[in-house]
């Protein structure tokens, strides 16, 4: 197999180069302390150069085993603290009196003139 | 005789209703009824010449009985009563004097022709009418009804009748205009059913209530019965007697909708959910869906209804939950304000910036870690507060508990605690709280990857998802660091206990990649294939494919074809298909997968990167020609269209009988003269090149297909061939094609002489100092061959030629006696023309001569060669022009 960069600083695949860097600082100042540590050390730059700078576009890379395949399988979906429900909005209007009241008025007068309209119908002329 | 309750006259209601006259105007309060009478009707009676009609107007009667029919100044004829009367007058109805006004209207008019006396008529009107009120009113309401304003205008009334009679006619047509017209003139007092005018036209004076406004208010001012009423309905401001009015007169009418109106006023009244008004009273069928959904009444169509209400009311019925998630707000002209309070998801980060609805921005920004856009909105916003606090505690740093609530508080410090406690590995399981929350879980995700974090049987027990979990961090962090053996054997007992087939599927994952670590490949590659029965994503498939690639070519190709088919965008599908290329040519199958094809025609459907298509084309002309040239191939406009038009070319090439390298190299100049002069077309020009220079050095005149094609370079863009390709195969084209003309006794033209020898020729003469001297002597030994071999066809074939004409003319010089001066004069026309010849051929002589570094012996053999043949040629046409 291929060597695995993201394998080797231990960070999912397709991870930013923030993430990639800061795993690699994290495990080079392991190495550093370990006598035996050259080789392993080489093998983390070498990584770690990968991701910064040769796997442009992880979406298109396939020389790399991807790991994981579906990194939503390592964050449960479940709700929680952490996820929470969609925030519904506050009601900004106030309150509704005069609105319901202009409404009103309008409602009414749509009422008189449709009575009056079926009124006209119905009314005889005086006679002449 | 009739007795009428009030006076038309002046309009005052008269004390004594039994009196003939108004005691006010003294007027007749009685209408009389005309007896019937032929004055004024219209006979037809025969011409004196019994060939034409004439027609007579009744003036009046005989003491005989009958009729005194008035014809002309001059004539009046007396006629019996069974006179017909003249067709289609239609006047039988009306009064004596409206007769004579309506016949003498149309006499005037020229519908009928009679040379009556209108003075005498006018007259005969005048008094009828005057004889009584009833017939001047008569003759008013006529004139109105005729249009016969001239008459209506002098009929001898009060000028309030006369506007009571016109109003009362506007209400008859309808014309409301001429109604208020007419009613402005009636006196301030009297005509008590003046309002009665105007009920039957209420609808069109509510629809322009202005202009009624200050009469009806003078009227109700003078106590006109029923104008406060009508005052109220027009111009109206208290609504509720308004209503009341209008439903009584409704009732007094006999409407059958009474009872609906009298329940929707009466809910209205209450503010509380009634039956819905008729259609043209949208406000109020708003206004009663808004009630009846704040009663949690809510009818179907009430989303419908409330689409324009007030944004306060919305509120309300969202307050009531009659708007709720579920609501379809089609039809809302802004809906993002409703569905941020009831249904945020459904809104885009751009629409909840338009509606300023911070907080879902806040939560959008934390669930995608977007911690800097996160950080840029409102920090003094609650909601914000509380996700920068959330957001820090995720990452394990201190946060305010202000900004969250308490509960929240307690939970995320209790979560802080486990984490030190579990980090420094003085706790290996997790408070039950904790476990109840899988979205803390991932705190613990690097302790689950370490194997520090080692649920208890019981926490397995109540929560065998979190156990599930933690197991697959584990093999992660096997894997992670390089723990192959450990990672797969766990990775293989765990999958048995997974639930899910997500989880399954990353746990076979993983399971592949140790197994492949150690070799094991076709283990590896059977895990990912079982993980992929069912639901699988893309990298699941990306990375069998990456198992396959070790696996024989054959089995890596159908790994290949199917990402190919099922990747998620073009880009990977490209790769894809490139991957699958390079494995298919690296195995011994000959045939390229049917599967494959497909994958590279759907690439070929696609605008995908301009570099790939053009890649993916130059595989398809190899290995699906018959594609490439079909009209399946489709045209995707620029920047395509000329490396479609360029491969499909190519495509022909290779798998079209007839079509040829010259159609080709026609095509090709064609692109470049399109697009120049791209760098995807030079590498194949170049490769072209190199082509026709393999295959043009052979002996000449065997090349011809080549030759042209290399022709079709210098005739449409020999800007394509490089300078040495130019030097090279222009005169070996040239000395093919004089060849193979010379099989046919034909030679070249002094074009095509140009063409391939000399235009190259001069220009390389200019142009040696750019190339090494062994080049030039190289090139300059090409043109010597071919221009020498092309002149030797030349020569051959005109010598041959001229020898021919001229010793055939020479038989005949021998007994033709008599045309003998003419055939001397053609003999001397053929030697010319070999003089000619000779000329020509020697032009390329001194070409040979001119050859830079011309040290090479053949050369110089070939101009000896060349030159004493044409020396021959010359001396024996010199000798033979002595004979002529």
């Amino acid at each position: 197999m291929n060597r695995n960069p993201y394998v080797i600083l231990g960070v999912p695949f397709g991870a930013s180069r923030d993430v990639a860097t800061l795993a690699f600082t994290v495990r080079a100042k392991k190495l550093r302390r370990d006598p035996d540590g050259a080789t392993a050390l080489t093998e983390l730059t070498w990584a770690l150069n990968q991701i910064t700078d040769v796997v442009k576009d992880p979406g298109v890379a396939i020389d790399i085993y991807r790991i994981p395949a579906d990194p939503a399988a390592l964050e449960p979906d479940a709700p929680g603290i952490f996820a929470p429900r969609p925030e519904r909005l506050a009601r900004r209007t106030g309150d509704s009196s005069d609105a319901k009241a202009r409404l009103a008025a309008i409602a009414a007068r749509e009422g008189v003139v449709s009575m009056y309209k079926r009124v006209s119908g119905l009314s005889p002329l005086p006679d002449r | 005789m009739r007795q009428i309750e009030w006076c038309r006259a002046c309009g005052t209601t008269s004390n004594q209703p039994a009196s003939i006259v108004c005691e006010s105007c003294q007027w007749p309060t009685t209408e009389s009824v005309e007896a019937p009478t032929a004055l004024g009707l219209v006979y037809q009676l025969p011409g004196k010449l019994k060939l034409t009609k004439r027609l007579g107007i009744c003036v009046g009667g005989t003491e005989s009985g009958q009729l005194l029919l008035h014809l002309s100044p001059d004539e009046d004829l007396e006629a019996p009563v069974a006179t017909p009367l003249a067709p289609d007058l239609d006047i039988m109805d009306l009064s004596v004097a409206g007769r004579v006004h309506c016949v003498l209207r149309r006499r005037r008019a020229g519908e009928i022709k009679a040379k009556w006396d209108e003075q005498r008529l006018v007259a005969l009107a005048d008094s009828s009418a005057s004889a009584s009120a009833s017939g001047l009113r008569r003759l008013a309401d006529e004139a109105l009804a005729g249009g016969w304003s001239e008459v209506f205008d002098i009929v001898g009334l009060r000028a309030e009748e006369k506007a009571w009679r016109m109003a009362h006619h506007a209400a008859t047509v309808r014309d409301v205009g001429l109604l208020h017209a007419a009613v402005v003139a009636l006196p301030e007092t009297g005509y008590p059913t003046r309002c009665d005018l105007l009920w039957p036209l209420i609808g069109q004076v509510l629809a322009d209530p202005s202009a009624w406004i200050p009469t009806l208010t003078r009227w109700a001012r003078s106590r006109v019965p029923d104008a406060e009423e009508l005052l109220l309905a027009v111009g109206g401001s208290d609504d509720r007697r308004s209503l009341d009015h209008a439903l009584a007169r409704l009732r007094a009418v006999g409407d059958p909708s009474v009872p609906l109106w009298h329940d929707a006023i009466a809910a209205m009244h209450m503010m509380r959910p009634g039956p819905l008004p008729p259609t043209d009273c949208p406000t109020w069928q708003a206004l009663a869906l808004y009630e009846a959904g704040m009663a949690g009444m809510a009818p179907s169509q009430m989303l419908q209804g409330v689409r324009q209400l007030d944004p306060t009311l919305i509120d309300d019925l969202i307050d009531a939950d009659a708007i709720d998630e579920s609501s379809d707000l089609t039809g809302f002209a802004d809906a993002a304000p409703i569905l941020a309070r009831v249904r945020p998801v459904a809104l885009t980060m751009t629409e909840l910036g338009r509606v300023g609805h911070v907080g879902e921005q806040a939560r959008r920004h934390f669930l995608s870690r977007n911690r800097t856009a996160l950080a840029a909105l409102d920090s003094e916003n609650p909601v914000v507060r509380r996700y920068l606090a959330l957001e820090r505690a995720r990452e394990g740093k201190p946060f305010d508990e202000d900004d969250v609530d308490q509960r929240d508080a307690q939970l995320l410090l209790l979560a802080a605690r486990a984490k030190k406690a579990a980090a420094s590995g003085a706790a290996t399981s997790l408070p039950a709280p904790i476990l109840a929350d899988p979205t803390l879980w991932p705190i613990f995700a690097p302790e689950a990857r370490n194997g520090h974090l080692r649920p208890t049987d019981e926490d397995a027990g109540k929560h065998p998802e979190f156990a599930q979990w933690v197991g697959l961090q584990r093999v992660l962090g096997l894997v992670w660091s390089a723990d192959w053996s450990g990672a797969a054997d766990l990775a293989m007992s765990l999958k048995q206990r997974l639930a899910s087939e997500q989880l399954a599927d990353e746990c076979q994952n993983l399971a592949a990649f140790a197994l492949a670590q150690m070799g094991q490949m076709s283990v590896a590659l059977h895990e990912l294939d079982v993980a992929m029965q069912g639901e699988y994503t893309e990298n699941l498939l990306i990375n069998a494919c990456l198992l396959a690639a070790r696996s024989e070519p054959a089995v890596a190709t159908a790994y290949f074809s199917r990402l190919v088919a099922e990747a998620p965008s073009n880009q990977l599908r490209v790769v894809a298909l490139r991957r699958a290329i390079s494995v298919w040519r690296s195995g011994s199958e000959v045939e390229f997968p049917a599967a494959l094809k497909d994958g590279l025609r759907l690439v070929l459907t696609q605008r995908i990167d301009l570099e790939d298509y053009i890649d993916v084309l130059r595989v398809a002309c190899d290995v699906d020609h018959a594609f490439v040239r079909s009209n399946d191939l489709p045209e995707l406009g620029a920047p395509y269209t000329d490396p479609r038009r360029y491969f499909r070319s190519y495509a022909r090439f290779k798998g079209e009988e007839g079509y040829n390298l010259r159609d080709h190299v026609d095509q090709i100049v064609a692109v470049h003269k399109s697009c120049g002069t791209p760098e995807w077309l030079m590498n194949d020009v170049r490769e072209w090149r190199d082509v026709l220079r393999d295959l043009i050095f052979v002996d000449f005149g065997e090349a011809l297909g080549v030759a042209a094609a290399v022709e079709g370079f210098l005739v449409g863009a020999p800007e394509l061939l490089e300078s040495l390709d130019y030097y090279l195969l222009a005169p070996q084209a040239g000395a093919h094609f004089a060849v193979a003309l010379q099989a046919g006794d034909r030679y070249m033209s002094e074009e095509a002489l140009d063409r391939f020898f000399f235009v190259p020729l001069d220009k390389f003469i200019r142009d040696t100092d750019r190339f090494d001297k062994n080049v030039v002597a190289s090139l300059s030994d090409n043109f010597s061959l071919t221009l020498f071999r092309a002149t030797l066809a030349y020569v051959a074939v005109n010598r041959d030629a001229r020898a021919e004409e001229y010793n055939a003319l020479n038989a005949r010089r021998q007994w033709d006696v008599q045309n003998r001066g003419s055939i001397n004069s053609a003999m001397r026309r053929v030697l010319d023309q070999s003089t000619n010849n000779i000329t020509s051929a020697e032009r390329s002589l001194a070409r040979l001569r001119s050859l830079p570094n011309r040290t090479d012996e053949g050369e110089q053999a070939r101009i000896d060669l060349l030159g004493s043949s044409l020396q021959d040629w010359r001396n024996e046409t010199a000798k033979l022009r002595r004979q002529c």
